[in-house]
């Protein structure tokens, strides 16, 4: 079964930002991160890193998502914006993206 | 004479090939026939990452031993995460020094490891170095503790006098709750009789570089860096770290078109020359640095240059020594039972000259509290047999002997320079 997130992020207008002050570092594949304020060191997945990579506050999870289908040739559209959203939540529960806004231009 | 890595073991020859990246045909035969416990035994934790690096880079999958890779992957993630730590922690105290109007210059490890390895995590370090000037030091200590930084207990109850003691303005300082450590210098440490060099002018030199996104900090010049890497890990420490250190300088000779002519003049008349031969002819040998022969030649060395780079080649493939609690390679090589049992009863007597009862009580709990546990670490990982310790006495007398050896004495009856450098 594919993940079913909250009703608040199945809006796919909001722009998902990266908290600040986060140090990050790429190895073998994986992204490593550490929070300096909660002191927390976190080891992301491919998808996970390439959505934290993109949580910048403009891309919309809409945007997000489309641009992980076009990056990972053969995923399936659903399974792919399934993949995202459920990134998306486990950042956000994990601290690592700030509360997301709804993107009202562009 | 040189250092021919055919003359190493095979677990020696190989991780030095591995590094100088050799060709994967000429390092597949030398691996399928390697004992990777004593491969790994004998090259220490502060390698592994690079190690793992250049395997991955040069070996087929499943050339390295399952258990082997995995220790070894597990090093590189540990310290990219450690790494991590310590780029953040530098952040802040960069921040700090600068509001309070501090210059300083970031040495080693974390100065090095953005620039020259293709990986800061390649490169793992104990603790954050940095430089001051002398004239700041105390005020930039100041700073450092008003950023949450303290002394670490174990280093707090360091007796005031003895082998051990170290001057208040000395100790590390430590992030608490995390295993940073922070050592402010107001000179480099190798620094000393009868080197003569102008750290002044090293300051005039010294130049701003990208530590990582968003951080900039001034680090010695590359000419500098060179020297206070070659001094450092030979002349300081006897080649104790192990092939880290000399990767750093084949990493800097590799990245630099340095002046050797301009370098072999001002390390003649600093006095470390000696050293810096050494280190250099070392890198060349083991690790393949670019150091060109007549630089070599050019530079003085010891009457018997042979036996120091034996000795300072022995000392590389030192790790045991990171085994093995210092503690117990000082009393059981003190030179005979007698010596052995007095700086035995000594270290175990807690009053020491200048302290009270209640520091030596102090000193005593956190002994009990930090070194049992490395004991008992020791004890576990098969570090406390006869062999282990026999070797770690060993190495330390080498290091005795390399200090004879290079000693400005042996320099100076050596034989001349071959030729000048033109």
């Amino acid at each position: 079964m594919l993940y079913d997130p909250p009703a608040r992020m199945k809006d796919t207008r909001i722009a998902p930002n990266r908290i600040q002050g986060v140090e990050e570092a790429p190895l073998q594949g994986e992204l490593m991160l550490y929070d300096p304020k909660t002191g927390r060191f976190f080891v992301l997945n491919r998808t996970m890193a390439f959505v934290w990579s993109r949580c910048d506050g403009q891309r919309s999870v809409s945007d997000i998502a489309g641009e992980l289908l076009a990056a990972f040739a053969g995923v399936d559209e659903a399974r792919g914006r399934a993949d995202v959203d459920q990134a998306l939540a486990e950042l956000r529960t994990l601290g690592l993206t700030a509360d997301p806004e709804a993107v009202t231009s562009g | 004479m040189s250092v021919h890595p055919a003359s190493l073991s095979p677990e020696a020859s190989f991780v030095c090939r591995a590094l100088e990246r050799s060709p994967p045909q000429d390092l597949l035969p030398l691996a399928r026939a390697l004992d990777w416990r004593a491969c790994l035994d004998g090259t220490g934790r502060l390698l592994w990452p690079s190690l793992h690096h250049a395997l991955l880079e040069r070996l087929p999958p499943g050339t390295v031993p399952e258990w082997a890779a995995a220790r070894l992957a597990d090093a590189a993630r540990a310290s990219a995460l450690l790494h991590l730590q310590r780029r953040s922690e530098l952040r802040v105290l960069l921040a700090g020094l600068g509001d309070a109007g501090i210059p300083v210059i970031v040495l080693k490890g974390m100065a090095i490891a953005s620039v020259l390895y293709a990986d800061p995590a390649l490169r793992p370090m104990v603790d954050i170095d940095l430089l001051v000037p002398a004239a700041d030091a105390s005020r930039a200590r100041g700073v450092l503790q008003d950023l949450g930084l303290r002394v670490p207990e174990r280093w707090q109850v360091r007796p005031r006098t003895g082998p051990a003691a170290k001057d208040e303005a000395d100790k590390p300082l430590e992030r608490p709750g995390t295993p940073l450590l922070v050592e402010l210098h107001g000179r480099l440490e190798w620094m000393r009789a009868p080197f003569a060099y102008d750290l002044e002018a090293a300051w005039a030199r010294s130049v701003t570089v990208a530590l990582g996104p968003d951080l900039r900090a001034r680090v010695l010049s590359p000419e500098d860096t060179l020297l206070h890497l070659g001094m450092h890990l030979s002349s300081y420490h006897a080649f104790e770290h192990g092939l880290r250190d000399l990767l750093d300088v084949t990493l800097l000779v590799e990245r630099h078109s340095f002046d050797w002519i301009a370098l072999a003049a001002a390390w003649i008349g600093q006095g470390t020359a000696g050293w810096m031969r050494l280190t250099l002819a070392l890198a060349r040998d083991l690790l393949g640095a670019r150091v060109p022969d007549t630089l070599l030649a050019a530079l003085p060395g010891p009457a018997d240059m042979d036996a120091a780079e034996a000795l300072a080649c022995e000392r590389l493939w030192s790790a045991p020594l990171d085994q093995v609690p210092p503690a117990v390679a000082t009393v059981l090589g003190a030179g005979g039972p007698g010596a052995g049992a007095q700086l035995a009863l000594g270290r175990l007597n807690p009053a020491r000259p200048g302290d009270g009862l209640r520091a030596a009580l102090r000193r005593a709990a956190v002994d009990v509290k930090t070194r049992v546990p490395r004991y008992v670490a020791a004890l576990a990982g098969g570090h406390l047999g006869p062999r282990s310790i026999r070797r770690a006495i060993a190495l330390r007398r080498m290091q005795r002997r390399l200090s004879e050896l290079m000693s400005p004495t042996e320099i100076a009856s050596g034989p001349p320079a071959a030729q000048p450098l033109e």
